[in-house]
């Protein structure tokens, strides 16, 4: 391998910082390599965190004044997985209970009549999980802002 | 005392309310993303609208930032998409050369320098296809990996690798000679 081979081999690594054994090996011999490959090394690195393009104005007002106008961030005390895991339990639950031996029970004790309240309650569970869900994510229906709209023209 | 906080940390910040928070955000990324604008439109007034869109894009999709990557990698991705979904509709009316403007730089000797090693840059930077420039710039500039530029622009690593070969082995001939080379070797 030549001067210019090994100059190929370390410019075609991924990283600029570290020399490879064979490069430097060659190094231990050659003046113009050992001159050249860390003059090299040292304007790539400086290329790091310098831009090309100075910015002349800093953005930072323009771009929290339009930030500021849209909604704070809120959010919710109870995480999404909770919300999921705690939907498919209650809805398992719901769809389970005709096969479980409780509800065997229930229905020996208290007859086929009982079906019906226990729809009814089970039926008010699930709205009453629907509706907490839909009201703590308005922002992904789309209705806070619409929601927001509406209550601003009833201030103005 | 935001200064030290992380950006994954900020975002939490944001996400609880202090909207204010954003700012550190802002002031930590807003050269980064003035220069990709820069190197979609060559023109400063839409590198600035540029900027603009980018950071109010992503504070409105900070809900959905799950820290799976850094949220540095996360904001040039933003930036890299609404870059290329403008530039599609964008037709650039001047060379970027003309326009370029060095940044200022502590002593004026390391300015000069800087100065010259951009240029240089921006010489070896444009040898290359139009396309894959921007591959050059996230490599030098922003420091992310061959993976990590590969999994922004879907480019596959192997085209990364050859020109960010071509703009290193084109800039080696370019510094030869120039003060930039002599800088080093002192």
């Amino acid at each position: 391998m030549n001067c210019e081979d090994h100059i190929s081999h370390y410019l075609k690594r991924e990283s600029i910082d570290r020399l490879p054994f064979l490069v430097k090996i060659h190094l231990l011999w050659c003046g113009k390599c050992r001159r050249e490959i860390p003059a090299l090394r040292k304007n790539l690195a400086a290329y790091r965190g310098i831009f090309p393009y100075a910015m002349k104005r800093d953005m930072s007002d323009s771009i929290m004044r339009s930030v500021c106008k849209m909604l704070p961030y809120k959010r919710g005390a109870v995480s999404e997985s909770k919300w999921i895991i705690s939907g498919c339990i209650l809805l398992g639950s719901i769809f389970l209970m005709p096969f479980n031996n409780s509800m065997q029970w229930v229905r020996d004790s208290f007859g086929e009549f009982f079906d019906i309240p226990l729809t009814i309650v089970m039926g008010m569970a699930i709205s009453l999980y629907i509706t907490l869900f839909a009201a703590s994510h308005l922002k992904n229906f789309g209705l806070r802002s619409k929601i927001d709209r509406i209550l601003a023209k009833e201030a103005q | 005392m935001d200064e030290q906080r992380n950006d994954e940390q900020i975002v939490r910040q944001i996400l609880y309310g202090d909207t204010e928070a954003f700012r550190v955000i802002v002031g930590r990324y807003q050269k980064q993303i003035f220069n990709m604008g820069f190197r979609f439109f060559r023109n400063e007034n839409d590198a600035y609208d540029f900027v603009q869109e980018v950071f109010i894009k992503a504070f409105q999709k900070l809900g959905s930032f799950r820290g799976l990557s850094p949220f540095r990698f996360w904001l040039l991705k933003i930036a890299y998409n609404t870059g290329i979904n403008s530039v599609k509709a964008y037709k650039s009316t001047s060379p970027i050369d003309d326009v370029a403007i060095p940044s200022a730089e502590k002593s004026p000797e390391e300015k000069h320098l800087n100065e010259e090693l951009r240029k240089l840059l921006l010489d070896a930077v444009n040898t290359l296809p139009e396309r894959y420039r921007i591959c050059v710039d996230f490599y030098f500039f922003y420091g992310l990996s061959y993976n990590e530029i590969s999994s922004m622009t879907g480019f596959p690593v192997n085209t990364i690798k050859s020109n960010v070969f071509r703009a290193k082995k084109e800039l080696r001939d370019l510094l030869s000679g120039t003060i930039a080379e002599d800088y080093y070797e002192l």
